[in-house]
Formats: structure tokens, sequence, C-alpha cells
């Protein structure tokens, strides 16, 4: 079910994504062409130049944002709005109803991240972009290979884990904020977005406390009953630097995973125990 | 096994008590009017049973199973408002249904479109309002559901399409099914019931055989509705 | 709809006369096939389980019999028929006589009312 979910789900963000990332790659590829052709030219045809430089660098901007309100416009009109008497009614769970928001969500970011790598290289591509391309993918494993080169993926796939998990706390970060402020008759987006705001303090509380916690087992000073603590950070230093990279990538991880599963916690309850669909 | 039953149910929202100890059984094989004035908990009865939201206390039973996705693989609803992207064309809402109701019958879909004209190919946009009550309506009946809720079904259309609907609905009538049509036009849909429930003031204050009431009372279920819910 | 019923009297006990009459008026003619319950009911504007106790209120009649496959016929006793085609007859010819006593007509003044009906058919 998830699957026919997301299937949907794509395809009715792809309406608005898709055109996006096309207007653009193909910005990109008309400032590369006005930066090769009008430039040098005459002042009209530079101002033309100039407002198609521009237009790409806002389109690069714009896509991210679309990307993020596209995830927010989804969610409020399929599950939040009339169409989730349609959505709920689905013999499906909430669960599936809320992964596939997020997974798409994710997918989505993902994808303008990709359009923005191939936006720049549609800029500056040279003739051998591409063999300059692999010839740098490969110094950079030859770099890391004395030793390194399992670490290496291993990071690499530790680093794209974060990203996911850090994409999807957003996501539902954001998800949790909505439900909570649908649950009201009125106000509801200005409600979400201050509920929203208060998750984003209580986090930044959360993280000001953990990072309070480490650093002072770090101190110089030891106090009573820090025994703990300062035996947690001496046993970290003692591991080799590439342990600790890989503890830091997958510690970072496994608190995003918290998060995201607190936030889908209160996504799922409000949506099961306290849909307000007028 | 009731179909769907109705034990000791309350729903209250903050203070206002939607439903009040609400009892209730239905059997397969009628065509029920859930029957009552606004806020007398008829729309609040649906939600419920479909999952759309959760008792405050006491149980709501689909074919004797708590609402969960099972349940609602059995139940077709039709909601009072338009619960459809509009940006789908006619032709991709039926292949949703398809993709998730195993019970969904295409062919019937296809012939009642059909019937009425409505083009597949058009996006549900450009259809005008009546057109998409009516697809709306067209796939919650192409569905071979064991429970049909219908909210309102004939509020919005024409005599004709009202019509059209009520015959669909007697046309569709299985014996392992039930309807349920919840409305306000009770002299139009009176023939095509044979139980009638009143919900006054979140219970149920009567279900019975219409024609038992006829004989009973010697009114017409119009009449005695007036008779009791009198302003 | 189709059957103009009147919803305030007990639609089965209604529905029971029409298709009893549409027996006697010959369309569905003795020995004939009815339409299935579903279609009946559909023509009629009503549930299909009061169809369905209408129809069998005939079948105890003995006016309509079901065959296991070939769903409901119409009986083929004539002489049935015309007791059921005199009952009605008599029922209206009552309901008649009740009507023009309300309006003053006593039983002395019935036949003249129905002479002057028969002659004035007549032109």
């Amino acid at each position: 079910m998830l699957g026919k979910l997301m299937k949907y789900e794509l395809r009715a963000t792809a309406r608005t994504m898709l055109p996006g990332f096309a207007a653009v790659i193909v910005l990109a590829g008309l400032t590369r062409l006005s930066a090769e052709l009008l430039m040098s030219r005459g002042d009209f045809l530079t101002l033309v130049g100039t407002i198609v430089t521009v237009l790409f660098v806002l389109a690069c901007m714009a896509i991210g944002i679309l990307a993020l309100i596209i995830m927010i416009q989804r969610f409020r009109d399929n599950l939040l709005g009339d169409q989730g008497y349609l959505m709920h009614t689905l013999p499906v769970t909430t669960a599936a109803n809320i992964f596939a928001k997020v997974l798409t969500s994710v997918i989505w970011y993902f994808g303008t991240a990709v359009v923005g790598m191939l936006a720049i290289l549609t800029l500056v591509a040279r003739q051998n972009v591409f063999s300059s391309l692999f010839e740098s993918i490969k110094r950079f494993f030859d770099w890391l290979t004395p030793g390194y080169a399992a670490h290496g993926v291993a990071w690499v796939l530790e680093f794209l884990l974060l990203v996911t998990l850090s994409l999807s706390l957003f996501s539902l970060m954001i998800y949790a904020a909505m439900s909570l402020g649908y649950q009201a008759n009125s106000h509801r987006g200005v409600l979400s977005v201050l509920i929203f705001l208060g998750f984003n303090v209580a986090l930044q509380i959360v993280g000001g406390l953990l990072a309070g916690w480490v650093f002072r087992s770090a101190s110089a000073t030891v106090t009573n009953g820090m025994e703990f603590r300062i035996q947690l950070f001496r046993s970290f230093s003692n591991l080799s630097n590439e342990s600790q990279i890989h503890l830091v990538l997958l510690g970072a991880s496994l608190l995003c995973a918290v998060g995201c599963a607190i936030f889908y916690f209160i996504t799922a309850d409000s949506l099961k125990k306290h849909l307000n669909l007028q | 096994m009731a179909i769907l039953e109705c034990r000791d149910l309350c729903k209250r929202f903050g203070a206002a008590r939607a439903l009040d100890r609400a009892e209730l059984k239905l059997e397969p094989g009628h065509i029920v009017g859930l029957l009552g004035p606004n806020g007398s908990g008829k729309t609040t009865l649906l939600k419920l049973a479909c999952g759309l939201l959760t008792p405050t206390s006491g149980q709501i039973l689909i074919d004797g199973r708590a609402p969960s996705p099972a349940t609602k693989a059995v139940i077709s609803y039709l909601p009072e408002r338009n619960a459809l992207p509009l940006w789908m064309k006619v032709t991709q809402l039926l292949d949703f249904y398809a993709d998730f109701y195993t019970d969904f019958r295409r062919d019937r879909a296809d012939e009642m479109l059909t019937r009425l004209s409505i083009d597949p190919a058009r996006p549900l946009s450009t259809l005008s309002k009546g057109n998409r009550e009516k697809v709306q309506l067209i796939l919650t009946m192409s569905r071979a559901a064991q429970l049909y809720l219908l909210d309102e079904p004939i509020g919005g259309v024409d005599p004709a399409t009202r019509d059209y609907i009520l015959q669909t609905i007697i046309g569709n009538y299985d014996e392992k099914a039930t309807v349920v049509i919840s409305t306000h036009l009770i002299t139009d849909v009176e023939p095509v019931l044979d139980e009638v429930v009143f919900l006054k003031n979140g219970t149920v204050y009567l279900h019975e055989p219409a024609d038992a009431l006829r004989e009973k009372t010697g009114k017409s279920v119009d009449a005695l509705f007036r008779e009791v819910f009198k302003c | 709809m189709a059957w103009a019923l009147d919803s305030d009297r007990p639609l089965y006990a209604q529905l029971v006369e029409r298709l009893k009459l549409a027996v006697l008026a010959g369309r569905f003619p003795p020995g004939g096939r009815l339409p299935s319950v579903r279609d009946l009911a559909a023509e009629a504007g009503v549930n299909p389980n009061t169809m369905q106790r209408a129809l069998s209120a005939l079948e105890s009649e003995g006016l309509v019999t079901t065959q296991r496959t070939a769903g409901r016929t119409v009986t083929e006793d004539g002489a049935l028929i015309e007791r059921c085609r005199a009952a009605l007859a008599r029922e209206r010819t009552c309901a008649w006589r009740e009507a023009m006593a309300e309006l003053g007509y006593g039983p002395e003044a019935l036949p003249a009312l129905l002479q002057n009906e028969i002659t004035e058919g007549k032109e």
C-alpha cells in the first residue's frame, strides 16, 4: 500500500516539481549561452544576458523553496483538507499515509540537490566535463584508499543516512506542527507556524542541554558524579579517528531518528484521534 | 452478524455532545435512512464508522470489528463535500480506486459515466459542480462494498439526476450489503428505504422498518419526521 | 418516479395492488415472465425488499409462481385471474358507492348515475 501511495504522491507532486526542474536546467543552459555569446556584445544584449543570469539564480533558489512549499501544501490539502475524506478512508494505515509524504519530500529534496548540481555543471562544463568529473571522483577515492577506502565508503553512506534522516526530521516536524495546528477550527495556519517555531525552540533547548552535557565532560575541572561522563569521553578519545567519525555520524543519525520518532507519533496521533476535517 | 453496530457510543467535541449513548444495530441487506435535523449527529456517526473520528466512549463496530484499514476496505463512503483531487482526470480517478479497492468494478463505473455523458478523459476541474458530484457518486457506487455510507447523496443535484441516483442505489442492491443514506430530503428518498433511523440530540430516537412506521402512524416518514422534530 | 406511490400508507400494500392491476391489465400476461425483483423495484422506485414482500404476497395468493431457474411467472390459471378481477372490481365499486354517499347520493340514486355515465360514455 505504501508503494501505491507513493506512486500517486510522486505523480501529484511531479506536476509542479518537474517543470520547475526543467526551468532551472533550461535557464542554466541559457545563462551559459548568454555568458558565451551575449555578454561581450552590445549594451542591450549584455542586459538580456544579465537578466537571464539573474533569472537563473532566482530559479535555483526557487526550486528549493518550491520543494518546501509543495511539501507543506500537499500535506495540508491531501490529509488535512477535503481530500482527507478520500485519503483517510482508504484501506491504508495512517503510518503509510504519513510515510508516503515524508519519503516523497525527501526524494524531491535530493532531486533538488541533483538538479542544482546539474545546473552548475551546465554552467561550467567544458568539453571534457565527464572525464574531468570521473578524474575528480577517482582522485577522491584514491586519497581515501590508504586504509581509508572501506571507511570512506561507509562514511559516505553514513552521511547520506544522516542527510536523509535530517530531511525526514524536518518534514515530520512540519507535519506534526500542521497536524496539531489543524485540530483547531480557525487560524489553523497561524497556529501551525507558531507550533513549528515552538518545536524549533524545544529542539534548540534540547540540543543546547546535550551539548552542555558533552562539553562539561571535556573540561578540566572535575566534580563529583562526573566520573561516568569523563569515562565516556576518555573512551571516545581513545578510539581511532575513523571510528570517531563513524560514531559521530551514526550518533547524529540516531538523534535524528529519535526526533523523527517523536514527531511521527505526534503526527500519527493527531491524524488518528483528532482529525478535524470540516 | 450486524454490519454496523453502535454500543453506548458517545462523541463529544469540547462541551458539545454530538452523539450521546447511541445504540444501533444494522443488519445486511437493507437500505436505511439516517434522518435527523442539523446537529443531530448524523455526519458524526458516519465519520465514526469510517474511522475519521474516534469515539469519546463506547464502541462502533463494522462487521464486529473496530474501525481499521480492514473495515475501511469494506466501507464505501460518500462524503458531503468533494473529496476528489481536482487536477486528476476521471480515468486517473478510476485507476486510483481500482488500485486501492479490490472490490471496485470498473465496468460499472464506465457504464455509468457513459450513461451520464461524462467524458472520462477530462480533469475534474473542467467539469461542472453537478458532474463532479456525479463522478464521486459513481466511484462510490461502483464498489461492491458491504456497507455504503452516503452523506446527502441527492442534496445538490437536479430532480432528474436525483431519480437516477436513487435508481442506481436500488439497482446496486445486494442482500449482503447495507446502504445508509443520511439526508434531509425525506420525501424523495422514502420509497427507497426499508428501514428508518431517527437521530435526535445524538441518540437513536427510533429504528424501524419504513412500512411498519407507516402502518403504525398512518403517516409518511416525512410527516412523522416533521412531527417528531417540530421546532 | 414511475409508480407514483402514496407515502402515507404502507408501500407494500400499494405495490400488491399495482402488481395485480398490471397482471389484470395484461401487462404481465398469463404464463408470462415477470422482470426481476431489482428491475421491478427500480422501475417502481422502491426498495427491493418491499417489492419482494409484495411479490411474495402475490405468490401466496397463487397469482405468481417462482421457478428456481426461470424466476417468477404469472399463473395460467384463468379462473384465479377472473376471481382476482372480480374482487378488485367489487372493491372499486364499493369505493365508488362510498364516494357517492359522501356527496349525498344514497343507494336509490346510484342506478341513475351509472346509467347516465354509460350513455354519455357511448357518445
